[in-house]
């Protein structure tokens, strides 16, 4: 592997989330920390894969690199740190056990990983009473996204003994490398249209689901992971075909949230509050095996009206109206240019800025659908892999994420809230409300 | 416009935006394992309006139609066709 860049600069999407990170611990939250857990049977071989870990040129990289801003006046970037820490910790567990989604020690689910000070990542093994294990991989947002986490498990069960290591294209976008103010002027012009678009699309008035005062601390970021049987994820995808959302599968879903929230916020009086949603898309090529550093995504923005979010099939059409419109009029192209024009400005500033256009309120609810996660995977380093979870906290606000994937033809979903948002007789409202939708036929 | 050149020119659109450089990929493969999503679908249909000067309405977005490029090719040439035939 050729050398690693000891300076690197930040991507448009690590200083969002990064932004998001600072949000959250304002707010009295854990950092912006997601976490990917792998449910391993036995047979793990755990020398071999704290080995890996402890040698791999590319962990290694990623443990250094700390995101730095020496002075306000300058953006900030990535520095390699001359100390990369620790990343590999091994835990037993006596209480949990692998065969159940988040069942996890808290010295995993409360590990705190900071972006600038470092390590942003780190791999947690649990071994369970039983037997079982869970992986865990956490990582801060700000240093990369679910798919170079992905790329990350990829790259540590490669059979090549290490000899499949990521190539420099992989581990890092070239564009990361270079850089020039003529970019700067571009990026301005190319930005005005998104600026305009939200400030339009974030008008009044918006449901939310923040309480309008915010009730004593400490707060905490709740999870919950619903899992479709075999039988169920085909019955969807049969849905999703005969609604003529085959190939909008991230539509369908979306869908079915927001027609159950818009039960929720019925039931909370909402009449005329719109939903807004951003949602992410991967901008890496399929199949394509890196890059693994930093985020590489693209934001569309829908906006609901109340009256069209009581009917799927009218959801989904507004959807796709939404999505055909931003991306002929380049609204992904103009919204990162936007973030990347607004990256040198200081983080309050920043964050001032993004949410003028909704006044703070950001959105509804965050949303994306990872499609089909770890494809291909069906070990790691000897031990069979019987789930994958992903445990993504939610941005403060809106305070609830939700977050679909699919792993050996199972479809699964998180729903991720801060507690004072939503009530768990909301959430239980929710979760019933988006198994209805998306799996009964006389939904319409 | 005959549907062979119009999957010629798509085919070049999806390897040139998609397709992962080395991928096997051609006018049969199937577009859900080229990396089509919703979001490269939308591209796809823009990339048909601006070049082939035809709009695909929803209606015609079919598992069916958008089983390959070779059956979204056909697609758009019939469409294609019904529009210069109409008054």
């Amino acid at each position: 592997m050729p050398d690693l860049p000891r300076q690197i600069r930040l991507a448009a999407g690590d200083y969002y989330m990064h932004a998001q990170d600072h949000k959250r611990r304002r707010a009295g939250l854990p950092g912006y920390i997601c976490r990917v857990a792998l449910r391993l049977e036995d047979g793990l071989d755990v020398d071999r894969l704290r080995w890996r870990v402890e040698t791999s040129p590319v962990l290694d990289w990623l443990a250094r690199m700390r995101l730095t801003r020496p002075l306000l006046v300058f953006p900030a970037f990535w520095r390699a740190s001359s100390r990369p820490g620790p990343i590999f910790f091994e835990h037993n567990h006596q209480d949990g056990n692998g065969h159940e989604p988040g069942v996890l020690p808290p010295e995993v689910l409360e590990r705190d990983l900071h972006a600038s000070r470092g390590p942003a990542l780190a791999f947690d093994l649990v071994r369970h009473a039983d037997g079982t294990r869970h992986l865990v991989l956490s990582w801060n947002h700000a240093l990369m996204d679910a798919r170079g986490a992905e790329l990350i498990w990829l790259h540590l069960n490669d059979g090549n003994g290490g000899n499949g290591a990521p190539s420099l294209e992989d581990l890092i976008h070239p564009k990361q490398r270079g850089g020039s103010l003529a970019e700067w002027w571009r990026n301005a012009k190319l930005a005005r249209g998104s600026v305009e678009w939200l400030r339009k699309s974030g008008s009044e008035p918006l449901f939310s689901l923040l309480p309008e005062k915010r009730t004593a601390g400490p707060h905490r970021n709740q999870y919950r992971i619903v899992t479709f049987s075999a039988e169920e994820t085909a019955r969807i995808a049969a849905r999703c075909e005969r609604l003529n959302a085959g190939f909008r599968r991230s539509h369908f879903l979306l869908a079915g949230t927001l027609r159950a929230l818009h039960t929720v916020a019925t039931r909370r009086g909402n009449r005329d509050g719109a939903y807004l949603i951003p949602v992410a898309h991967d901008t890496r090529r399929r199949s394509a095996k890196g890059p693994i550093f930093s985020n590489h995504l693209s934001i569309l923005f829908f906006r609901i009206e109340p009256q069209q979010a009581g009917s799927l099939t009218s959801i989904i059409s507004e959807l796709s109206r939404q999505m055909m419109d931003q991306i002929r009029t380049r609204f992904p192209e103009s919204c990162m240019a936007a973030l990347e024009m607004f990256k040198p400005l200081p983080l309050n500033y920043y964050m001032h800025h993004l949410g003028q256009p909704t006044r703070s309120k950001f959105a509804t609810l965050c949303f994306s659908d990872s499609g089909e996660t770890c494809a291909g995977m069906t070990e790691m380093l000897g031990g069979r892999i019987r789930a994958v979870d992903h445990l993504v906290p939610t941005w403060w606000p809106p305070g609830l994420t939700v977050v679909f994937w699919s792993f050996s033809g199972r479809l699964s979903v998180l729903l991720s809230w801060v507690d004072d948002c939503l009530s768990v007789s909301e959430v239980d409202a929710l979760e019933q409300g988006l198994r209805s939708a998306v799996l009964e036929e006389k939904v319409s | 416009m005959d549907s062979k050149t119009i999957a010629e020119q798509l085919c070049q659109f999806a390897r040139k935006n998609y397709v992962a450089d080395g991928a096997d990929f051609d006018e049969n493969s199937p577009l859900a394992k080229a990396g089509i999503d919703s979001f490269a679908l939308v591209e796809l249909l823009l990339y048909c309006e601006r070049t082939f000067g035809v709009s695909v309405p929803d209606s015609h977005l079919t598992g069916k139609n958008l089983a390959s490029v070779a059956t979204l090719a056909n697609c758009i040439a019939e469409l294609s066709r019904s529009s210069d035939s109409s008054p």
